[in-house]
């Protein structure tokens, strides 16, 4: 899941300022489940803007919302005569939910969150990075941990020299080395031999950084001229 | 009293304890739930927005609570809560979380009042 953080309040309150009916917009998928962006977060939220904007003497009015996902038009079309006929939807989506709603409104979309990471629920609110999008996974040569997002190097031959002998990191002595859980585990269950497989340096062309990425399913897609 | 206290009170404990000191605070807003881990943030600040001067949270005693942990997240959700409040500029002083059984209505009595008494501090010192 996208895992992402709530910007402090007094920050969002500047970022809405101008705007005096604001749409709450919440997200229903990865914000919920991190506890950032969902029904219950835009709820809280509402009424925190709600008693500061009492508090200051302005008059804002927060409307509130949340659906099923922010990152497919299906879902943010119904929710689009509500969301024009705000002065601007304060969307409690990860970035890419923000954008998409921005694209589909005529108002202005300002994000209430801050994206962190894709990660997993470590326990009952706490989550941790486990995927760097680096698209080439090599999970099946490392026992199912990356060495992409748990080294704190990134490297992907075998731990650096710093880390500790009980098996921390030398960035963050609180961190296990990625690599000493991918050795523990390859041991574990006798596959030790793939850290014979040098892996050559990846090819970061494919990971989510530099440009744009984009995924094509020709099989799937339904070009619009078609249907005409 | 301050004019408008919420109390959000456990039916195991606050509900039985406050029936037998209902007389001394009428102007109490009674929510009975049925247990004070039911009680949920957006809910509490919900109050303040439609104007409450104070919402109290009573529930059963740490380790005597009949769902095992309700009282436990009550404590972590007036904590998120009040973080909140501190953030936005509200006193913390305005929201309380107390713990007690169906056998304290005089111990009840004493936290209302002082929690009556704080609520209106809070009000003057925002006032000045």
């Amino acid at each position: 899941m996208i895992v992402a953080e709530q910007k402090p309040i007094k920050q969002i309150y500047e970022i809405i300022k101008p705007y005096k009916k604001v749409l709450i917009l919440g997200c229903g998928t990865c914000v919920t489940v991190c506890s950032a962006g969902g029904e219950k977060e835009v709820a809280t939220l509402a009424s925190a803007l709600a008693i500061m904007s009492k508090e200051l003497g302005e008059k804002g009015e927060f409307l509130q919302q949340t659906i099923e996902r922010q990152c497919d038009r299906e879902f943010i079309e119904p929710t689009l005569p509500a969301a024009n006929s705000c002065d601007a939807v304060l969307s409690l989506a990860c970035g890419a939910g923000v954008q998409l709603v921005s694209d589909m409104t005529t108002v202005p979309v300002v994000p209430g969150l801050n994206t962190k990471f894709m990660g997993i629920t470590q326990e009952q609110g706490v989550w941790t990075e486990n995927c760097r999008g680096c698209g080439d996974c090599v999970l099946h040569l490392t026992a199912g941990i990356c060495p992409v997002s748990r080294c704190s190097k990134s490297l992907t031959n075998g731990p650096c020299g710093g880390y500790n002998k009980d098996g921390k990191c030398e960035a963050d002595r609180e961190m296990d080395c990625g690599w000493i859980l991918i050795y523990n585990r390859l041991k574990e269950r006798g596959m030790l031999d793939n850290l014979r497989k040098i892996m050559e340096p990846k090819n970061w062309s494919l990971a989510s950084v530099g440009k744009p990425k984009k995924v094509i399913r020709e099989d799937l897609r339904i070009e619009p001229e078609k249907i005409k | 009293m301050a004019e408008k206290i919420v109390g959000y009170l456990c039916e195991h404990s606050g509900v039985p304890a406050f029936a037998e000191i209902r007389d001394d605070f009428k102007t109490l807003t009674v929510k009975e739930v049925p247990c004070s881990g039911r009680v949920e943030i957006p809910e509490i600040l919900k109050e303040f927005e439609l104007g409450a001067d104070g919402v109290i949270i009573v529930g059963c005693h740490k380790g005597s609570c009949r769902s095992l942990t309700g009282s436990h997240y009550a404590e972590k959700r007036v904590a998120r809560v009040k973080s909140v409040m501190k953030e936005i500029g509200l006193n913390e002083n305005r929201l309380a979380l107390e713990f007690l059984s169906n056998a304290e209505p005089a111990r009840l009595k004493q936290i209302l009042t002082a929690f009556s008494e704080s609520v209106n501090k809070s009000l003057k010192e925002k006032q000045k």
